[in-house]
């Protein structure tokens, strides 16, 4: 038995352990501990839900035979979100869609600006500060629907999942600067969609 | 105070991690209307990520795994159990082939020329080489895809 004082995860080393000689239904605690970040990934990076249900169980059947392979330098639920980034990656290369790609123009970048003015909510009422944050909330949410995959799930791991760097760096194999420089771009463009929308009115 | 405007990326950071910002920063955007909008954006931005609600799959996903993988061990387990048989199999392979026609191969051997042999040795070993590099890029690909841990 491993002294869980002397580890920095006792818990996934003990439900490892516990796996590895033979009681596989310990498993069910892994995937009910971890299923929240794969349906994360995979909600993002995924649009058809028959292709989810496939990836998701795949994703827990690989991380059970590697499972031996687990060296602790993560945490469980790093490494098996990983596996889920890793395993939808090659599903969207295998139906050859796109990945990264944000169709941007930055030369219309000052004309947007000007508009940028008009968010200054001091101006107005606390009532209508609150009705204007509701409806840019939920423009917003749309828009980060239309975001390419690898760009929403770096944003719903930062934004919405809470993760450090380092933990995104790890789940996705990105290198540091790449991963904040795609989160700053999705972010700018977002940015700019919001700005379009008031631009041509519809706020 | 600078006049120029501060760049999205400062921005960016004055939201996420103002206690980190540089004072010209801050003091940037507390003073400029343009700036400060710009930020609350990212506010509204930021906000609007953190209250989507997360989703959850419809299914018992741990019922699915689990009837696929009851009964079985993780793959390595199996895989160390059934090594050491192959193992065994293969030394007692080795040692009756030796047994039986050691002498036969020492005299075949023998009765090749040395440059056939050294052409022979030379050739198998660049293709062992190859082989083993090609062994160590796929594994190392393998590695960095799924076993970082």
């Amino acid at each position: 038995m491993v002294d869980k004082a002397e580890t920095n995860n006792p818990t996934d080393q003990y439900l490892i352990e516990k796996i590895l000689s033979g009681n596989t239904k310990t498993f069910e605690i892994i995937i009910n501990n971890t299923k929240g970040l794969v349906a994360q990934i995979a909600f993002k990076m995924i649009s058809n839900d028959e292709d989810r249900r496939d990836i998701a169980q795949e994703v827990y059947l690989k991380a059970f035979k590697d499972l031996p392979n687990f060296r602790f330098r993560s945490k469980l639920s790093t490494w098996i979100g990983q596996i889920t980034y890793n395993t939808c990656l090659n599903y969207l290369e295998k139906k050859k869609l796109v990945l990264l790609d944000i169709s941007d123009n930055d030369a219309h970048d000052e004309v947007l600006d000007v508009f940028s003015n008009k968010f200054n909510l001091e101006s107005i009422s606390e009532t209508e500060s609150r009705f204007f944050e509701k409806e840019v909330s939920e423009i917003f949410k749309l828009e980060i629907e239309k975001l390419p995959p690898v760009y929403k799930t770096l944003i719903t791991l930062y934004h919405n999942e809470e993760l450090s760097y380092e933990e995104i760096i790890q789940i996705t194999g990105l290198p540091e600067g790449t991963a904040k420089n795609y989160l700053f771009r999705a972010r700018k463009y977002l940015k700019k969609q919001i700005l379009r929308k008031y631009k041509r009115g519809d706020l | 105070m600078t006049d120029e405007h501060i760049s999205d990326n400062d921005i960016q950071q004055y939201v996420l991690d103002k206690p980190n910002c540089t004072n010209a920063i801050i003091e940037h955007v507390d003073i400029c209307p343009s700036c400060k909008a710009k930020a609350h954006i990212y506010q509204l931005l930021f906000s609007a990520i953190k209250h989507q609600s997360k989703p959850i799959f419809e299914f018992d996903l741990a019922g699915l795994v689990l009837s696929c993988i009851t009964n079985h061990k993780p793959a390595n387990s199996k895989a160390t159990s059934l090594v050491w048989p192959f193992a065994f199999f293969g030394v007692c392979s080795i040692c009756a082939i030796g047994y039986l026609f050691g002498q036969h191969l020492i005299n075949m051997f023998l009765s090749i020329p040395s440059i056939s042999m050294y052409l022979v040795f030379t050739a198998a070993i660049t293709l062992m080489c190859f082989q083993g590099i090609e062994m160590i890029t796929k594994y190392k690909k393998k590695i960095n895809k799924l076993d970082f841990g």
